[in-house]
């Protein structure tokens, strides 16, 4: 079974960074798959069960922060590994994050280098 | 169109899969293609692998077609498609590198706020710089606004921190410096303002350090391999450049106000330093002074035909002079005075201690010496046991016997005295042995003897009065001192003793006093006056 990251960000020009950064995986057998909103997310979850989400927080409707507590909670995706992307300069509520059950959280603007070696880490490649 | 590209476009690409799958179908012919299931790929089933030809142009397996007129339309359209993806991917790496670079300058200018020591900025502008911009070598270096040399703050590599002594304007370095331009230099060996013709680097690339228009410095990557430094990579190195030089400028602004707030501490430190000392110095001198004071005759003995007035001025607030008039037991020709005038070596309160020290030994040894020569001998050896060997005095010592106007005198090292006869004659009544306390033993002291006859003066002095000076550097001398006396004919001693201080300051003028001056005038009444 191909291991999958999923990208949740409504801002399409970070979906496709983020994507650009994590391609190399792709010949690694990693699949990438992106959802633009909190609800695309939840569908992608629930069909594609990921390894690893890269979580935006602030977005309309379903913030990521009610995507990652739904997963960790009644979706009962504790294995997933969830980091929250917060915008540098903006307050992000750090307890908040570890109530939702997220594993860590990056800064955006986020360094590329160290975006994708988190991924192999978690992804154990 | 390679297998490679075309493998990876098939295998990551659901939609271009799809997109083959319907157009295989619509042309009717049958497409495989590798580690695809079957299933997404109806056509494909039950032809063997003997009646394909591989699509790529390469030949190597990724697809393959039954050989027919639709196997080329079918590759126009792979290579349409692998063509575009080859595309989306080097837009989207450009787009990552702007975005890396981008990710970069904020970090930096965070890393920067935290940094005070301009060492350190430049260290951290060359390590950030690195992630970015290929290099072997490294420099930082900063413009010295006097000299217009370079020196190197920071670097890496082992060419270019080794560079000393650039001038602004020479090389290619100090062009940068001095125009205040980026350059990209990609074949440094054929640049011809390149001034070290050893140096084995193949690639430069360089932005000046700027704060408004004022260029502090530069910053230069290098490579020993030849590289193709781009436009872009030089905007990206001046906009760091840029952050750096602003860094660095209030790195540089911090350590002066701390050098001035530590100057001002160490200058505050000094001062009350020397304000204690001199208090200190201030309180001892009043107390010497005081010493001093006390050891003055506080009124000279009177003596029936006589007439005795002395004097003393320190030239700081303690001198080293001393007099003193002192009665002494009658002799063969009934009463007798001692008269003196010494003058101590050094200032201040050690030279008043050894004063004092001078008058008990003399007093203590009146009337127990043979002669006055002997009282000489003794007090000289007392002295000398009884101070450190660079301090002595010297002394005039008159024994005068005022009946007969017989006097005995023991000149220790002291300057002449000075006898003025009635008829105006001056006799200058010169040393009989050394300074007392200056060597050991019982040195001889010889003793001469005058006699003081009705209207003779005696003046004993000490180098106060003739070597007191004016502004031109001329000394006031024994011949006015005689002179003033001698036409002082009448005139009380106190007066006689006055007039030399006024004349003396007359001549001196603004010019400071440097030693003590010491005047003690006897004058013996003229015959016609004796009671």
């Amino acid at each position: 079974v191909n291991r999958q990251i999923l990208i949740v960000d409504d801002e399409a020009h970070l979906r496709m960074l983020i994507h650009q950064t994590l391609e190399e995986l792709e010949d690694e057998g990693v699949e990438l798959v992106t959802a633009t909103n909190g609800e695309e997310a939840i569908e992608a979850l629930q069909a594609r069960k990921p390894d690893l989400v890269f979580l935006d927080v602030m977005m309309p409707k379903l913030s990521g922060f009610d995507v990652c507590e739904r997963a960790k909670g009644s979706m009962g995706m504790s294995d997933v590994y969830i980091i929250l992307l917060t915008a540098k300069g903006q307050e992000f509520d750090r307890q908040r994050g570890v109530d939702v059950g997220a594993d860590m959280y990056m800064t955006k603007p986020f360094d590329p280098d160290a975006l994708l070696m988190k991924a192999r880490a978690v992804l154990g490649l | 169109m390679s297998s490679a590209a075309l493998r990876q476009l098939l295998r990551r690409h659901k939609e271009s899969r799809e997109l083959v799958a319907l157009f295989a179908e619509a042309l009717g012919g049958a497409v495989a293609l590798e580690g695809v299931q079957s299933g997404v790929l109806p056509a494909t089933v039950g032809i063997t692998a003997e009646a394909l030809v591989p699509l790529a142009a390469d030949g190597a397996g990724a697809a393959w077609m039954a050989d027919s007129p639709q196997a080329t339309a079918m590759t126009a359209l792979l290579d349409h498609l692998v063509a575009r993806d080859v595309e989306r991917k080097a837009l989207g790496a450009e787009v990552l590198n702007l975005y890396r670079e981008v990710n970069l300058i904020y970090s930096f200018s965070e890393k920067l706020a935290a940094l005070l020591d301009v060492e350190r900025v430049a260290a951290l502008t060359l390590q950030e710089t690195r992630h970015v911009i290929v290099a072997t070598d490294g420099v930082v270096m900063l413009l010295d606004d006097t000299t217009n040399a370079l020196s190197t703050v920071a670097g890496f590599g082992d060419v270019l921190p080794g560079l000393r002594g650039i001038q602004s304007g020479e090389g290619i370095l100090g062009t940068v410096a001095l125009k205040g331009i980026g350059e990209i230099v990609n074949d440094v060996q054929a640049d011809l303002r390149r001034i070290r013709r050893d140096m084995d680097l193949r690639s430069l690339i360089a932005s000046p350090l700027t704060v408004g228009e004022r260029v502090i410095g530069i910053i230069a990557l290098a490579s020993t391999q030849p590289m193709v430094y781009s436009a872009g990579e030089l905007k990206l190195l001046s906009t760091l450049a840029l952050q750096a030089a602003t860094a660095i400028e209030n790195a540089r602004l911090f350590e002066r106000t701390v050098q001035a707030a530590v100057e001002r501490e160490r200058l505050l430190a000094l001062h009350q330093h020397a304000e204690l000392a001199r208090a200190r110095l201030e309180n001892e001198l009043e107390l010497a002074s005081r010493i001093q004071a006390e050891l003055f005759p506080a009124e000279m003995p009177r003596l029936a035909g006589y007439d005795l007035a002395a004097r003393n001025r320190p030239a700081r607030q303690c001198g080293g002079d001393y007099y003193d008039a002192v009665i002494l037991p009658p002799g063969d020709h009934g009463a007798r005075v001692l008269l003196c005038v010494a003058d101590v070596s050094g200032k201040g309160l050690p030279a008043a201690l050894l004063m004092s020290s001078m008058q008990a030994t003399l007093r203590a040894l009146l009337g127990r010496t043979s002669s006055l020569s002997a009282l000489a001998a003794l007090a000289s050896e007392l002295l000398f046991a009884s101070t450190s060997g660079n301090k002595y005095v010297t002394a005039a010592l008159f024994e005068l016997t005022p009946a007969t106007g017989a006097a005995r005198y023991v000149s220790a090292g002291h300057v002449d005295s000075l006898l003025l006869r009635r008829g105006g004659e001056a006799l200058a009544l010169g040393s009989t042995g050394t300074p007392l306390g200056l060597i050991p033993g019982g040195m001889p002291y010889g003793e001469g003897s005058a006699v003081l006859a009705p209207g003779d003066s005696l003046v004993l002095y000490s180098d106060g009065v003739p070597e007191a000076q004016n502004a031109e550097g001329e000394e006031f001398g024994e011949d006015r001192l005689a002179e003033i006396v001698r036409r002082s004919v009448g005139e009380s001693s106190a007066t006689i003793v006055g007039r030399v201080f006024e004349a003396i300051d007359m001549f001196a003028g603004a010019a400071p006093q440097f030693d003590d001056i010491t005047l003690l005038v006897l004058q013996r009444a003229p015959p016609n006056l004796v009671p």
